[in-house]
C-alpha cells in the first residue's frame, strides 16, 4: 500500500505574521465553507490559539454582516 | 482607566449623502465631548451580507477613541435609540491596548 506523505502544513497567521482581524473578512472568508460555516482547523491547518481567535473574528464579522451567517440559498 | 476603544457603526445605506454625514457628525461631536476623539474611518456604502429591517446597503464608519467605560455605554445607549443605525460593534482597539499593555509592563 501506498504511503501518503504528510505535507508539513502550517497555521497562515503565524506565516504570515498576522492576527485575524473582523475588518479583515476576505481574509475570514478562506475560513468559512461556501455556506457560511466556520472551518474546522483540521481543514484549514490553523493553531489552537488562531483557530479560537478566528471563530471568534468570524462571528463578530457576521455581527456586523460583513460575513453571511447561512448561504443566500440557505435563507431564502 | 481609560482604554482605547473602536466603533463600528452601520448606517441605512438607502438614507442620502447629507444625512449619513449628519449622523457621523452627531457620534464624532459625542466622541470629541466626551473622548479623546482619535479619527473616523469610513469604509462607505457596502452590501450588507444579509438583510437587516428589510435594508439590503450599509454605510460602514469605524471610530477610534480613547476613554472611560461609561463612554461606550452612553455611545450605545444613543446608539440603540437612532433609526438610522442598522448594526454597531465597539471593542478594544487591540494593537494600542497592546502597546499600553507592555509599556505598563515595561516600567514595573
Amino acid at each position: 500500500m501506498m504511503r501518503r506523505s504528510r505535507q508539513r502544513r502550517v497555521c497562515y497567521f503565524d506565516e504570515n505574521k498576522c492576527e485575524p482581524d473582523y475588518k479583515d473578512f476576505d481574509t475570514l472568508r478562506r475560513f468559512v465553507t461556501d455556506r457560511g460555516k466556520i472551518l474546522p482547523r483540521r481543514a484549514t491547518a490553523t493553531c489552537a490559539r488562531h483557530q479560537r481567535m478566528v471563530a471568534a473574528e468570524i462571528k463578530r464579522a457576521r455581527h456586523l454582516a460583513l460575513l453571511p451567517f447561512a448561504s443566500e440559498t440557505l435563507t431564502r | 482607566m481609560k482604554r482605547p476603544y473602536e466603533t463600528v457603526v452601520v448606517f441605512d445605506g438607502t438614507q442620502n449623502d447629507d444625512v449619513l454625514a449628519r449622523e457621523q457628525g452627531t457620534i464624532e461631536e459625542f466622541l470629541k465631548k466626551n473622548a479623546q476623539f482619535d479619527k473616523t474611518l469610513v469604509w462607505g456604502k457596502r452590501q450588507l451580507a444579509y438583510e437587516i429591517r428589510r435594508k439590503r446597503l450599509g454605510c460602514y464608519c469605524l471610530f477610534l477613541y480613547t476613554g472611560e467605560g461609561d463612554v461606550v455605554s452612553r455611545l450605545e445607549a444613543s446608539i440603540r435609540l437612532n433609526q438610522n443605525i442598522l448594526r454597531h460593534l465597539t471593542v478594544l482597539h487591540e494593537d494600542k491596548a497592546r502597546a499600553a499593555a507592555n509599556g505598563e509592563g515595561g516600567h514595573q
